[in-house]
């Protein structure tokens, strides 16, 4: 187990086990993207970066910096449906710490908001989300 | 006795503002340089289209950039007959901050490539720059030699 996928997993955790975000689109969270297949609305979590910061923010050694990002993906005329969405996602990350099959993850602060429209096949997706900052180290 | 006080604060501020500008625009061109290497390069047009616009140090490249895309398009047009067609942003990003730069990409797939699509995941040029740890450790060092001589 690495930071990385420490860090991916403990997100990945936290979305799946929020009742509101099931709700909205039951166990539709993906990592990097959504199968070809899929039908209905869905969060995407993605790595963007990594980088090892030394001695980290809470004075842990050989902590690494993770830039993540986060994105609802909707096809709906606007952006009202992802914007319920990924506020139950930046709800349930932002701040938050935690621990993740040994990786500990000391801090998840949103550095930036995304919003975007692909149109493809005539299709409108709407790309709603933000890049947070995660600071985590192997326990 | 006569005592005269002479201020060089203006003098010494200036210098200072001048050398934090300098290690500025030095992260955004070594993140652009990083961000040019990394670019997926399709047509070349990506890796072509980046710019720094920082006003303090007299740097806006935006549109010599917007030329570096328009002939990297036009060659592989050329080389492709399917064609190619490369998109503008439509709002162009300027620094107008004191101490800032942006550094920014004047074609609209630059978005696409950096966060991904419905058919494709991100491929992050501006966060794995923006991150290296080489520029952002030499960005730190430098800007702390000026305010600590």
């Amino acid at each position: 187990m690495t930071e990385s996928s420490g860090v991916m997993a403990w997100a990945y955790g936290l979305l799946t086990g929020d009742t509101d975000i099931a709700g909205l689109i039951s166990a539709r969270v993906y990592d990097s993207l959504a199968p070809q297949d899929t039908i209905g609305d869905y969060l995407i979590l993605s790595q963007q970066s990594y980088a090892e910061s030394g001695t980290g923010i809470t004075g842990a050694i050989g902590s690494g910096h993770i830039m993540l990002l986060v994105k609802a993906v909707t096809q709906s005329a606007g952006y009202a449906t992802a914007e319920t969405l990924y506020e139950n996602a930046h709800r349930v990350l932002q701040g938050q710490q935690g621990l993740s099959n040994g990786v500990t993850i000391h801090s998840c602060i949103r550095e930036s908001v995304l919003r975007y429209v692909e149109i493809r096949d005539g299709k409108r997706y709407n790309h709603l989300g933000g890049i947070y900052s995660v600071y985590a180290s192997l326990q | 006795m006569r005592i005269q006080y002479k201020s060089n604060l203006k003098e010494i501020t200036g210098q200072i503002e001048g050398k934090v500008n300098s290690i500025i625009l030095e992260a955004a061109l070594s993140i652009r340089q990083e961000m040019e290497t990394v670019s997926p390069v399709l047509s070349g047009a990506l890796a072509s289209s980046f710019y720094i616009s920082m006003p303090a140090a007299d740097m806006d490249d935006y549109d010599d950039a917007k030329e570096r895309v328009r002939v990297a398009a036009s060659d592989y047009a050329i080389s492709n007959k399917n064609g190619y067609n490369v998109r503008l942003v439509a709002h162009r990003r300027k620094a107008k901050r004191k101490y800032e730069a942006v550094v920014g990409s004047v074609v609209e797939h630059a978005t696409y490539v950096e966060f991904g699509t419905s058919r494709m995941a991100a491929r992050p040029n501006f966060a794995a720059a923006f991150t290296n740890p080489a520029t952002t450790d030499r960005f730190f060092s430098s800007l702390a030699g000026v305010l600590n001589p």
